[in-house]
């Protein structure tokens, strides 16, 4: 391992540019209400800086790496104790130790991102002399053990927010005579969501779904209704939630759990949209004055109805019409009712819909809604045109 | 979310105060659970009260339907508020659990 792989490592865990975290913060309490000491911090050692995780107080307090403990500290793998900094040559000199801080005493306990990674330290000081009796030892090696799980966990919950990013389809999707563009923003690292877009002959299949609940169990159950439609789909969609009722029957029962869906497909010569909706409800076609039909199948969520329930509708969208669907996530970006579907139509009526995606993500940004957001958003492009027909002389 | 019940002669009516999300939504479940458990199948669940619901409080009202309707009886819901009313709404469940404007209605002519 070199330091390189060391400081990839690092900032794997998009720990330095985040906030202080209470599941950090709680560590250093306890470290320091135990130790009786003035100072308990969780540090992270980057390649040329070492930055204060935790506690909020000190956060994010960035010294240079070699004034700081912490970079001798992740040198070794074994707890680093310096009972007085003053008598001890490799460290008499760092400003904290020698300026106005008057730091006497020293203890970290390297933190691992995975095998050998030392990426930061659970680490004590004091502005005396002192020394860990082997009990302290002890219980310092286990808050540090404490403090790397939780490090390790945001390894962890970074590689199944790339996962499930991965499942959606990519950015810009302009295929013939459209534009599609979407987004799932979990409200956590991972969500109960997701959208789709394929094309399938002449036709794009489209699916949008949200599973019961949010985070992790809702991102399982998301993943396997996602792989269900997407087996199922054939081209007509009431028949694609017929099949993928009957794959997911089991597994919808047994965590007592429903998903929501909305599938269609557009018949991408002649505009006509064949659609179903499984309890989605959040569907409409917008024409570029922003006037809007919503597309209600009135089927009943996966896992809650019956396999045969579920109707194929058909609308027709017309060049420059717009087809939007999102979950009610969305509807708290605005009011949070019904009401919202008219700015929702306003936005994405003129505008590409990666545009309008991006006032969405932005919009995001400033609620920070307390739900999983996605939205899918298709435009049929002009009949002779690659921009949207727009004031047809009306 | 506060929870709390009471014997109305032919049906119990359980009262549920505040937000039905993803916490609240398993106490939910497990108090009506324990209603039918004494023998209670015709249940109201009054939702004056109840001023959000999400997905997950949703399927816990799901969940103590079927309870109630294997014990025997029925579940019904009372007293909806906007914001729940158009979860119903979106997911089309408003056919499954119906809704009446008082707890005293939803049973009323049984």
């Amino acid at each position: 391992m070199t330091e390189r792989d060391r400081v990839e490592a690092l900032h794997r865990l998009n720990l330095l540019e985040s906030s202080p975290e209470e599941r950090f913060d709680r560590i250093t309490r306890a470290a320091r209400e135990l130790f009786s000491v003035p100072m308990a911090v969780v540090t992270l050692v980057d390649s040329g800086s070492t930055v204060v995780k935790s506690p909020p107080e000190l956060h994010p307090t960035v010294v240079p790496r070699e004034e700081s403990f912490c970079s001798t500290a992740i040198a070794a793998p074994r707890i680093l104790v310096v009972p007085d900094a003053r008598a001890d040559e490799r460290f008499a000199g760092l400003p904290s130790v020698d300026g106005s801080m008057g730091i006497r005493f020293y203890a970290g306990r390297p933190l691992n991102a995975g095998p050998g990674m030392r990426v930061g330290t659970l680490c004590l000081y004091d502005t005396r002399p002192r020394d860990m009796s082997p009990e302290q030892l002890v219980q310092l090696e286990e808050l540090g053990a404490w403090a790397e799980a939780e490090l390790q966990d945001s390894a962890d919950r970074d590689r199944a927010r790339s996962v499930q990013q991965a499942l959606m389809p990519a950015e810009g999707g302009n295929g013939r005579g459209y534009e599609a563009a979407g987004m799932f923003l979990p409200k956590s690292e991972v969500g109960g969501d997701f959208y789709s877009w394929r094309e399938r002959e002449n036709n794009l299949c489209l699916a949008i779904a949200d599973a019961m609940g949010k985070g992790t169990a809702a991102a399982l159950m998301a993943a396997t209704v996602r792989s269900a439609i997407l087996n199922a789909a054939g081209t007509d969609p009431g028949t694609t939630l017929d099949s993928a009722s009957v794959l997911l029957a089991r597994d919808l029962e047994a965590t007592s759990t429903f998903a929501t869906a909305f599938l269609a497909t557009l018949d991408l010569e002649t505009g006509t949209l064949r659609y179903a909706d499984a309890g989605h409800g959040l569907s409409m076609i917008v024409s570029p004055d922003g006037t809007y039909t919503r597309l209600h199948g009135a089927g009943l969520p996966l896992g809650l109805g019956e396999p045969g329930s579920w109707m194929t509708h058909t609308a027709a969208l017309q060049p420059g019409d717009t087809l939007a669907t999102f979950t009610d996530g969305v509807l708290d970006l605005f009011d949070g009712s019904l009401a919202s579907l008219d700015e929702i139509a306003a936005l994405v009526a003129t505008a590409q819909p990666a545009q309008s995606i991006n006032v969405l993500r932005r919009l995001n940004g400033r609620a920070a809604p307390d739900d999983d957001l996605t939205a899918l958003i298709v435009r049929r492009l002009g009949a002779d045109a690659t921009e949207p027909a727009k004031g047809n002389g009306s | 979310m506060e929870l709390s019940h009471k014997a109305n002669g032919s049906y119990t009516e359980v009262l549920a105060s505040g937000r039905l999300n993803m916490v609240s939504a398993p106490n939910l479940r497990t108090y009506v659970d324990e209603v039918v458990a004494t023998g209670a199948s015709r249940i109201v669940v009054n939702l004056a009260q109840t001023t959000f619901m999400d997905s997950s409080g949703l399927g816990a009202l799901i969940g103590c339907l079927k309870a109630a309707r294997q014990a025997g009886g029925d579940l019904r819901i009372a007293a909806v508020q906007p914001q729940v009313k158009m979860v119903l709404e979106l997911t089309s469940m408003d056919r499954v659990l119906t809704s009446y404007a008082s707890a005293q209605e939803a049973f009323g002519n049984e």
